[in-house]
């Protein structure tokens, strides 16, 4: 570049600090172990760097561990369904033989006790949320429990029989048909009663019971599975529980509101620098989140839960730092008077805001050198969108409750809504001046950030299609929201409790 | 690839004090000018690979890191280079020049130190790194003219001092 375009002044300055000059005492030649220093610096930003993939890993990790339980529960399921339709023979037949000695296992004597009357519906909810294709696999299984489970029915029969007083010819009833009646007879309305050979029973004890037989007690469930125990699947009609499944398919989707409370705090790292004016700023706030989701059901217990949320944030903080008047940030407007242009960067948990303030003077108030104090305040507002993908295991269920556990992934944004900015500046006590403006920069901030979340939460089911849910947890930041995780500068990670309720509502 | 602390002891050696003046001119004191350069030495040994001996020299690649790593410092410490673009005009006093002759370069350098952040900046840009006052106005996201009258009113203070001293 020619050198034409600079004036005297301009060439001697370039001539002489354009080109490197040696050592004069030492001035231009930094400290020994500068290098030692910096390189160490260098190898702690390699190592967090090679450390935040951790992070993703564990997530990833949590999710893999999550989906092949799933998969190994699942395949479980399908090998005991594999095992299911080798059972014909074996130890079915062997307990069915067992039993034969004693007792006529397709014919049990029932009867009706107003005690243990259930509602059919429920019985049906119940045989619903447990699935009674479970219920088959489970208990096919488990066939040293069949002996005792059918002495179990048929004492239970006897002793309700007895108490009832009915006599004994009124009340045989085939087991099979004892479970078409209790669905057949869900509509309360139809009660078609047939045998194993689905031959029709005549009974005038049943015909004069049918309001009652809708609520069929326990004994339903009870000789229902010893049903399932003495049939081999090709036997066994099973179009009822098609119907079930047709019916569980019908729910697999269910979508939800949730709204709640928040209590957050915020984790800064990396304040200890010496130009930081940060002096406090709340670690903890209290705010609000309202959100949709929909839940897939991807078995009996596993759910695939998609959420989308906003949460609001307010976080105050204060800052203070002792200035050196300097008389070159004197200026002087169009009508004379003076100003004192103070340049203020401060870092702010959510962010940097770099802006110029001007304080007005008297004349000879501050001369070069005097020390001012300046105290600032902000307040900013915030609000995050989430948008969470994550599983839901429902540990155990008890009539309409449900009780599960959640954990998953979310990616934040984050944008601030209204900013505040108060600052003052003092001379030996004397407030010059306070101020309050907005800033309109903010720097330094990532504003997508990552997190993970664990849930606990009870699930009330008011009915088939609606439900109410109550879940809390613990959100954790993984990567900071300003500087991407620079370990040089500032850094904040927000973690939350929150708390929510829940509608859902299933179609 | 220069991996090892001896090699990059050697290239420390060779550049520091030129690292350190281009850090010095941009800082306010010999702290923050450490700073700077403690940032920039990392910049520049963990971007070794990507320096192109076919694109420049190395003194002149490792340089610019330094100044920019310089006007970050001053961007997220002091300044923001954003200020009034009024019309300024001031009368060049010549006779002023020759007294640069007998100011040794530390005394030049303190000089600038002591000028306002943005002042300091533009007129190192400007009058040390050779750029014109659109770039550098594309560089500190101010506009052309507002980095022109703040390098007259750079010029105006050092002019200024120089009488004081001289």
């Amino acid at each position: 570049m020619s050198d034409n375009k600079y004036d005297d002044l301009e060439k001697l300055f370039r001539s002489r600090l354009k080109n490197e000059s040696p050592a004069e005492n030492q001035w231009n030649v930094p400290p020994m172990g500068m290098l030692d220093s910096a390189l160490d610096q260098l190898e702690e930003d390699k190592e967090t760097k090679r450390r935040f993939p951790i992070w993703w890993f564990a997530g990833v990790l949590l999710f893999v561990v999550l989906v092949s339980f799933y998969i190994v529960t699942n395949n479980k399921i399908e090998k005991i369904e594999s095992e299911l339709s080798q059972l014909k023979t074996s130890d079915i037949e062997k307990a069915k033989q067992d039993e034969k000695n004693e007792i006529e296992v397709d014919k049990i004597q029932i009867s009706l006790d107003e005690e243990n009357l259930i509602p059919v519906k429920e019985v049906f909810h119940d045989l619903k949320k447990k699935s009674a294709i479970e219920l088959v696999k489970t208990n096919k299984l488990q066939t040293e429990a069949i002996s005792s489970k059918i002495n179990d029915t048929r004492n239970e029969v006897k002793s309700i029989t007895s108490k009832s007083g009915i006599s004994e010819g009124e009340t045989i009833v085939s087991l099979l048909p004892t479970s078409s009646l209790m669905f057949d007879g869900a509509d309360g309305k139809n009660i078609s009663q047939s045998s194993v050979k689905n031959e029709e029973i005549n009974s005038s004890f049943l015909d004069s019971k049918k309001s009652e037989i809708l609520t069929f007690s326990k004994i339903s469930s009870l000789a229902l599975s010893s049903i399932i125990q003495e049939k081999s699947l090709e036997e066994l009609d099973t179009r009822w529980l098609d119907e079930i499944e047709i019916g569980s398919n019908k729910y697999r989707f269910s979508y939800y509101l949730f709204g709640g409370l928040n209590l957050s705090s915020i984790r800064m790292t990396n304040v200890e620098s010496s130009t930081f004016s940060l002096i406090n700023y709340d670690k903890n706030y209290l705010g609000f989140q309202i959100g949709i989701g929909t839940k897939f059901e991807l078995s009996q217990r596993w759910a695939l839960r998609a959420t989308s949320s906003l949460n609001q944030m307010k976080n105050e903080s204060q800052f203070s730092e002792t200035l050196i008047y300097n008389e070159d940030q004197e200026v002087v407007d169009v009508n004379g008077n003076l100003f004192y242009e103070s340049n203020l960067y401060i870092e702010s948990p959510m962010g940097g805001y770099a802006t110029s303030a001007r304080f007005a003077l008297d004349n000879g108030q501050l001369v070069q050198d005097d020390l001012m104090k300046n105290k600032t305040d902000v307040s900013e507002v915030f609000r995050i969108w989430n948008i969470s993908l994550g599983l839901e295991y429902t540990a155990f269920s008890h009539s309409k409750f449900d009780f599960f556990l959640a954990a998953g992934l979310g990616a934040n944004y984050l944008w601030r809504l209204d900013q505040e900015m108060k600052t003052e500046l003092s001379f030996e006590d004397d407030m010059l001046m306070n101020k309050s403006f907005e800033s309109s920069t903010l720097e330094h901030t990532k504003k997508f950030y990552l997190s993970a979340f664990a849930n606990v939460g009870i699930r009330y089911q008011v009915n088939d299609s609606f439900g109410v849910e109550l879940s809390s947890g613990f959100n954790r930041g993984l990567s900071s929201m300003r500087y991407g995780n620079d370990k040089n500068q500032p850094n904040t990670y927000l973690n939350s409790v929150p708390l929510n309720l829940s509608m859902n509502y299933k179609f | 690839m220069l991996r090892n602390r001896e090699a990059q002891g050697k290239l420390y050696t060779k550049y520091q004090t030129a690292w350190f003046m281009i850090s010095m001119r941009y800082a306010k004191n010999r702290d923050d000018a450490l700073d700077v350069l403690q940032n920039a030495l990392i910049k520049i040994f963990s971007k070794l690979d990507q320096f192109d001996v076919e694109k420049g020299s190395f003194k002149s690649w490792s340089s610019k890191i330094v100044v920019n790593e310089s006007l970050m410092f001053l961007r997220k410490h002091s300044y923001e280079f954003l200020t009034d673009d009024l019309e300024c005009h001031f009368n060049l006093q010549d006779e002023t020049e020759n007294a640069l002759d007998i100011l040794s370069t530390e005394e030049l350098t303190r000089m600038i130190q002591n000028l306002p952040a943005g002042y300091r900046a533009i007129f190192n840009l400007y009058v040390i790194e050779g750029y014109n006052h659109q770039e550098i106005g594309e560089m500190l996201e101010i506009s052309a003219g507002t980095s022109k009258s703040q390098f007259f009113k750079a010029k105006k203070l050092l002019r200024k001092r120089l009488e004081v001293l001289i």
